[in-house]
Formats: structure tokens, sequence, C-alpha cells
């Protein structure tokens, strides 16, 4: 079997012909970095999806936000399909390629330009997302302190520079897995602030 | 669906039943039964919470509430005890609380702060802690550890089963731990000082990340670092095998092995067996553009 990283998005879109997923669950079973990254994959889907204002049942932040005095509740809004769909597309260009740099990957189903759109897409949605929750954040009536914002919003801000910098770099070595991981931790992280600062507005 | 055992018990005395704010420096004071090996959860925006393992059965609450703050409101059921500092609407001038919390040392735990520091000493169940800017303290007694943190710094030392830590612009510093080890930071800086480990992913940005540490047997550990320089110190007898991967930075490797340089410009990679016996462990480091140093102890 040709290298199965190039075939999760497909296999996450249950989109393979059965012998294909087969062979790919046989790989999974084999290669517990292939699993992790499958997981990733799913959890970045499904994250993107989790988004507005509620967040996984295991978070502590639901937890302060709704037994602290729920004065007020403020909707984020989010386009949902839009954004589960980029964070799909967009997955591609975070997991597609090998983790192992000297074994170089099938090019990704999706066309280079589709996935860059689809990354685009979901920047501009957390973009549009983090202005959102930072102006709930700081509205009259809002229990957080403005340092604590300022904090919230200069580390969305690192996370975004820092997002830049490692897209920059893969222009310059477009295969290196490392700087995949790399990205994928970083848009990780960003959904995790972003989702707290979600559930804080709410207190 | 959650079984209320109890009403919710007010330690901090009302006036006009509630609606007024208790008195600034209002003492609190409250003891509940707990389950040996129950849940705890502990909700305090600002101020500190220092929580210690003992060996009753019993929830000792004890600290003073901040100036503005409503009270300590502290929810039971069977298995979960809730403690939750109680803001009152539209304040952001609440003063900070601080709240000292005894618990069945085999408890597990959950912290949740925005600014308030956690600290945690003996106890032996799961520990989550979340918090935007608090500093997150504890001292493992073998649970697992798994503590975020936006910008505050978080410090881990003793023993743990496992250990994830994450911020964004916060330090890590993991002391003398054993296990798994999971640290990330955007630009905060990671510094692992001693312990014995299996599994390790440990990823920054562009922060220093300095790493010291033992491989266990079959251990599997990957170090990445985009741009902040790595240090990555290995006991003289180790046997592993190392990959080390560096774009543009520079590489300097203490035990040896052919460096593969590029034609042209910086970076290079070592693929290299450390050590006298077959290799009983696997470490890649990786670097975008930062500086890579592995060196002996």
């Amino acid at each position: 079997m040709s290298d199965p990283r190039g075939r999760l998005h497909d296999y996450v879109n249950d989109s393979l012909p059965a012998a294909e997923r087969a062979a790919f669950e046989r790989e999974l079973a084999r290669d517990p970095r292939l699993r992790e990254e499958l997981d990733d994959l799913l959890a970045l889907v499904a994250a993107a999806r989790d988004l507005p204002g509620v967040a996984p049942a295991r978070d502590l932040w639901p937890g302060i936000a709704g037994r602290i005095r729920r004065r007020r509740i403020v909707r984020v809004r989010f386009v949902l399909p839009a954004l589960a769909a980029a964070a799909a597309a967009a997955a591609v260009v975070f997991f597609a390629l090998p983790a192992d740099v000297e074994d170089r990957a099938p090019a990704p189903s999706m066309s280079p330009s589709t996935a860059r759109g689809a990354a685009d897409s979901l920047d501009a949605e957390f973009s549009r997302s983090t202005r959102e929750v930072l102006a709930a954040l700081s509205r009259d009536g809002s229990s957080l302190d403005p340092e604590t914002v300022a904090i919230i919003e200069e580390n969305l801000q690192k996370i975004e520079r820092a997002m830049g910098e490692i897209r920059a770099a893969l222009e310059r070595d477009p295969n290196n897995a490392a700087l995949q991981r790399v990205l994928t931790a970083e848009n990780r992280r960003r959904h995790q602030v972003l989702k707290h600062a979600a559930a804080l507005s709410a207190i | 669906m959650r079984l209320r055992e109890t009403a919710v018990l007010w330690v901090v005395y009302q006036i006009l039943g509630g609606a007024l704010p208790a008195r600034a420096g209002t003492p609190i004071e409250e003891t509940v039964s707990a389950s040996p090996d129950g849940h705890v959860r502990i909700d305090n925006l600002s101020g500190t919470v220092r929580i210690e393992g003992w060996d009753r059965d019993e929830i000792s609450i004890t600290g003073t509430l901040g100036d503005g703050a409503e009270g300590v409101d502290v929810d039971r059921d069977e298995n979960e005890v809730v403690i939750e500092v109680v803001l009152p609407s539209r304040s952001r001038n609440v003063d900070a609380t601080d709240l000292e919390i005894r618990v069945p040392r085999r408890s597990s735990l959950g912290v949740g702060t925005v600014s308030a520091g956690v600290e945690i000493l003996g106890v032996e169940g799961s520990l989550e802690i979340e918090t935007v800017s608090g500093t997150i303290g504890v001292h493992g007694s073998g649970g697992p550890l798994e503590a975020r943190s936006v910008s505050g710094a978080i410090d881990a030392a003793g023993e743990f089963s496992r250990v994830e830590a994450e911020t964004v612009s916060g330090d890590i510093v993991v002391e003398d731990a054993r296990g798994a080890l999971v640290a990330g930071t955007t630009s905060g800086e990671i510094d692992v000082r001693g312990g014995v480990f299996d599994e390790v992913r440990c990823s920054s940005l562009s922060g220093p990340l300095r790493f010291e540490g033992t491989p266990s047997d079959g251990a599997d550990w990957e170090i990445e670092n985009f741009s902040g320089p790595t240090l990555l110190v290995l006991p003289g007898d180790v046997n592993v095998h190392l990959d080390v991967e560096v774009f543009s930075g520079s590489l300097r490797n203490d035990f040896g092995g052919e460096l593969r340089r590029p034609e042209h410009g910086p970076g290079g990679s070592l693929s290299t067996t450390i050590g006298s016996g077959d290799p009983e462990a696997e470490i890649s480091v990786n670097s975008f553009s930062g500086s890579v140093e592995i060196q002996r102890k």
C-alpha cells in the first residue's frame, strides 16, 4: 500500500472502496502514529463543528461559564456548515503529507489551490469569531477585567502570527511533515483559546 | 442526570437572602463529607486556589472571600463536590478570593480559573486544570496531570503517570516526572529538568526548549521547535537511535555521528545510534530555523 496518509481524508469521508478501506484499517492497526493522525483529523473536524458557544462537556470552561451566575448569554454567530467543510478540507493540508520526510506522499486528492482556499476560509471564520468573542468580552456587563481580555486578544494574535510564519515556512519546505504537525497544533490551540473565550463571554 | 443530595451551602453569611455582597475579607470556613475517591471541581476567577490531599473522607474549605464576591457555593452529589466562588452580575471590580481546600487524597480534581493561581499538593487522582493567566503549580502524587493556560506558567514536579501541559505564552517547567509527557507552547519556554520518560511529545513555536531526561526502554520521543533554540541533554550511557532534522538552523551533537549538510545553505540532518548496545529508544528532533544541540550529560 502506498503511503496511507494520502487516504486519511477519503477514509474520514467514507469514500474509499471496500478493499482500500480494509487495507487502510490494517495500516491503522499497525501504525499508532497513523492512528494519532486520524484521531487529530477527526478531532479537528469535530472541533470546528463545536465552535459556537457550547463546548464539549469535558472542558472546564463551560462549567465556569454555566455555574458562575449566568446573567446573560452571548451568542456568537458561526456559519457552521461552511466552517465544518472548510475544516475538513483544510485538514487535507494539515495531514496529507507523510510523517517521515524521507517518504514522500502521493498528492492529496484535493488540489493545493482548493485546499489553500479551504484553509483561508477556515481562517476567515476564526478571525470573524475572534472579533465577535472579543467584542462580547469587552462589552459592559462582562465580568472579565480588561487586562484578561487583553491577554486573550494578545495571545490569539501570537497564534495567528505563528501560523503565518509556519505557512511561510511550508512554502519554502512544502514536504516538511514536522511543520505540518506544528501548524496543526497551533490550529488546535487557537481553537481552544477561542472556545474558552467564548465560554467566558457568558459569565 | 445529576442527583443533588444537598441544598446549596452558603459558607458566607448573606444579608437579606444574599441580595448584598459579603464584606471584604470575610473568612471562609466549611467542611463537607466526601467520598474517598470522588471528583472535586473548583472554580475561582481571581485570587488563589491551594489544594492539598489528606487522609480524611471530607473536604475542608477555608480562605478569604474577595471584596464584591457573593459567596462560595458548595454543591455535593454522590460522587462529586463542586466548589465555586459566586460573583455578582455586571461586576468587573471583584477582589481576589483565596481558597485553601483539603480533599481526600485519592480524589480527582478539576480546577478552572481566569487569573487565580493554582497550587496542588498530595492529590493522587487525575488533575485537570485550566486558566487564562493564573500560574499552575502541581506536585504530583502519581496520577495524570492535564494543565492548560493561555499566558500563565505551568510548573509540574514529582510523580505523574502522564503530564499534558499546554500554553500559548506561559512557560512550562517539568521536574523529575515519569511516564508520558506531552508539552506544547506557542511562545513560552519549555524546560524539562530530569525524569524518565517513555513517550514524549514536546513542541514549541518560538520559545526555547530545553529537555534533560532519560529515555526508558522502548521510549519514543518527538521534540519539535519551529524557530526557538532546542537543547537536548542525554545521559552519557544511553542507548538510543537519534534522528535530527534542521531546515535552516545550526546543529551540534556531542555524541558523534555523521552530519549530512545540504549543498547550499545552513541546516542539516543526523541519523545515528548512540551507545554500545541495541538501541532501546527512538528520539527524533525537528527544527525549522532554530538551533539544535544534543548534549551529553
